[in-house]
């Protein structure tokens, strides 16, 4: 029952990371025009990418942009291009590209968006001086969308130059915004919230909390993620009644719901209604374990028991919640030797030719101690770079032995006698590069074990902690009973 | 009073609750990574540019044909048939992916051969899902030029949809390439 359980929870985890690049591209695509070019080397390899081949189809617009055959759309092609290489995770390699673009393309309009794109990409590494340098190039954009990135840009650049007020100014009209003026959106209104305390990031979280969408899975995560940030700031707030109008909004289904279940717990632990609150924090503890929010319910049941007086149920639940942490200590135990044994590597190898949802389509795995907590790992940021950069080796890997066979194809061919040097030349590039290729397979498989561990015995930790206070909680229980009978 | 270990855990939570979030990249990649993700991006290309160079050199007077699509929301497209001087070269099925791949402007290579310089036809016919699906077969004439030559076929539906949804297949001509 638990296995299942869990997989539905990380199989729904892992939709949102695929949703996001599936619907950059798309974004992506649509604000190049790429469906307007005329040019065959440019469409051809716009067909590759789209049936799922990224890097070959790079490699195409590399190969025909050295050979000159991408004619008037040499600087699309060189977006587009741009464009993969930051899905492919080298933003400062696309940077030098929409530069390229930016200064030389001959129409104002591909200008424009190629500074836009690299004021977007400064953004996202946080480097706002250059942020600010490429926005100030642009002369005209058509699309509210496009408009609307360069808004939120010039907010992201106000804000980091302490100028709040002028920054919320700037925001634009919230209809307006592409999904990555959303996000930005977004973490503008958890930075002035979170980090600044700003009233500002409020109203900002408030309005995506009760954006108006259809059925997009990414917006549905923004809301829900608004509704949390909110929510959970009004309860630091003291605010639970407030907190709770934003809780109650986060989708059931949702990836965030966990944290919202908690939320709305502590808004009514907050003010003495444990029994309201038991109703929500028994909602998550019936959900799979293994998740830090199920952990912390475990401790939250017991609590609102005792103080709704039932002090001898509330004894029990602590027992309960001390054993299962000390079980939850000594699986991670085995969990930990079984990973060091490499068995999580084997999991993460399975389909290294699929580029992206992987996980989803992994299928039914056994209850095996080295995925009995991968949930709990793929809830980590550091674990999800790790693993993606490890997926994205993998696939290279694909890729190499691939060329390994069409360096061959070519010396087969009836006139390979004649490039028998450029052959020989690709031949030996693909040897350096498999021999690099493995030593950085393998440094990233270490990376991934230790990392894996580090973070299995932080948990290892927190839950000897949680023990302990069950053991505190159980001791305070029993007095408060036993003062409570001698009261009587 | 709220225990010591809820205090800790709102406080983690609140810090889970306030993560800024990324859109559709993924973060910059390690030295390493970003490194032979170079290496093997180039290897690549000259792989292909020599493959290129090699086919060149194999049919001197050679022939590429790509097959695209327009507007071809109203119509129904599942596959396709190519001539050339009146013999069967291709007989393809398209799958939904491929359509879907085609409508976004993606450019399917589906012929690279030898065709000597002089006049030649081609004839495309496309064929729909449903069996009433019947389409005109279209012919293309035209004076090869020596050497390379590219020829792209566009399934599409006539600009006046208001009259007729009306398919329609053009012919174009590309640009030599440079090589």
């Amino acid at each position: 029952m638990r296995l299942s359980n869990n997989k539905l929870n990380l199989t729904a985890l892992l939709a949102l990371y695929v949703a996001i690049y599936a619907i950059a591209n798309a974004a992506q695509a649509d604000d190049l025009n790429l469906h307007k070019t005329s040019n065959v080397a440019l469409g051809h390899a716009i067909y590759t990418d789209l049936q799922g081949n990224s890097l070959q189809a790079m490699s195409m617009i590399m190969a025909a942009n050295a050979k000159g055959q991408l004619g008037e759309d040499t600087f699309l092609a060189r977006m587009f291009l741009a464009d993969k290489l930051v899905e492919q995770g080298l933003p400062k390699y696309a940077l030098s590209l929409y530069q390229n673009v930016g200064s030389k393309a001959k129409k104002t309009g591909i200008r424009d968006q190629a500074w836009l794109h690299y004021a977007q990409i400064s953004i996202e590494l946080g480097q706002h001086e250059a942020a600010r340098r490429s926005a100030a190039k642009i002369k005209k954009l058509s699309k509210a969308s496009q408009k609307a990135n360069h808004k939120l840009i010039e907010a992201h650049i106000l804000l980091a130059e302490n100028k709040i007020d002028n920054a919320v100014a700037t925001l634009p009209d919230i209809s307006d915004d592409s999904l990555w003026a959303l996000y930005q959106r977004y973490n503008l209104g958890v930075k002035l919230l979170g980090d600044l305390s700003n009233k500002h990031g409020a109203v900002i979280l408030h309005e995506l909390a009760n954006l108006e969408t259809d059925d997009n899975p990414e917006v549905l995560a923004i809301k829900d993620q608004a509704n949390l940030a909110i929510g959970f700031s009004l309860l630091r707030l003291d605010k639970p009644k407030k907190a709770r109008r934003y809780l109650e909004k986060v989708r059931l289904k949702g990836l965030m719901s966990n944290m919202a279940l908690l939320g709305m717990g502590w808004s009514y632990s907050t003010e003495e209604n444990y029994e309201q609150a038991l109703v929500f924090w028994q909602e998550l503890q019936r959900r799979p374990l293994a998740s830090a929010y199920n952990y912390e319910s475990l401790l939250a049941v017991p609590y609102a028991l005792g103080k709704a007086k039932a002090y001898n149920q509330s004894a029990e639940y602590y027992d309960y919640a001390k054993k299962y942490f000390e079980s939850e200590v000594e699986a991670i135990d085995i969990s930990i030797r079984s990973i060091t044994q490499g068995k999580l590597i084997n999991i993460v190898n399975a389909a290294p030719d699929i580029e992206t949802g992987w996980l989803e389509n992994r299928g039914a795995t056994p209850a095996t101690a080295e995925n009995r907590f991968l949930p709990l790992l793929m809830d980590n940021p550091v674990f999800q770079i790790d693993i993606r950069e490890y997926r994205t080796l993998l696939q290279l890997n694909e890729h190499a032995k691939g060329m390994a066979d069409e360096i061959i194809d070519l010396s087969h061919n009836p006139d390979a006698k004649k490039s028998m040097s450029e052959i020989g030349k690709l031949h030996t590039r693909h040897e350096k590069i498999n021999k690099e290729l493995g030593a950085i397979i393998r440094a990233q498989q270490t990376k991934l074990i230790d990392t894996a561990i580090n973070i299995l015995k932080r948990y290892q930790k927190q839950l000897e902690n949680y023990a302990l206070q069950a053991i505190f909680g159980k001791a305070q229980v029993l007095e408060q009973a036993s003062l409570t009978q001698r009261t009587q | 009073m709220r225990s010591a270990f809820n205090r800790l855990g709102f406080l983690c939570l609140l810090g889970l609750a306030f993560q800024p979030v990324s859109f559709g990249q993924s973060p910059d990649k390690s030295d390493d990574l970003a490194y032979i993700t170079r290496q093997i991006l180039e290897l690549k290309r000259d792989i292909i540019i020599t493959q290129n160079k090699m086919d060149s050199a194999r049919f001197k007077d050679g022939l590429t044909i790509y097959f695209d699509v327009g507007n071809i929301r109203f119509l129904d497209l599942h596959g396709f048939s190519i001539d050339i001087d009146d013999e069967n070269i291709i007989q393809s099925k398209l799958s939904a992916q491929e359509i879907n791949s085609l409508a976004q402007g993606g450019m399917k290579k589906i012929y690279y051969g030898p065709l000597a310089p002089g006049k030649h036809k081609i004839r495309a016919l496309f064929s729909g899902k449903k069996p009433l699906t019947k389409y005109q077969p279209e012919t293309f004439n035209f004076n090869k030029r020596p050497g390379q030559e590219i020829i792209k076929i566009t399934f599409t539906a006539s600009a006046d949809m208001l009259e007729t949804r009306k398919p329609e297949v053009i012919f174009s001509r590309q640009t030599k390439d440079k090589e």
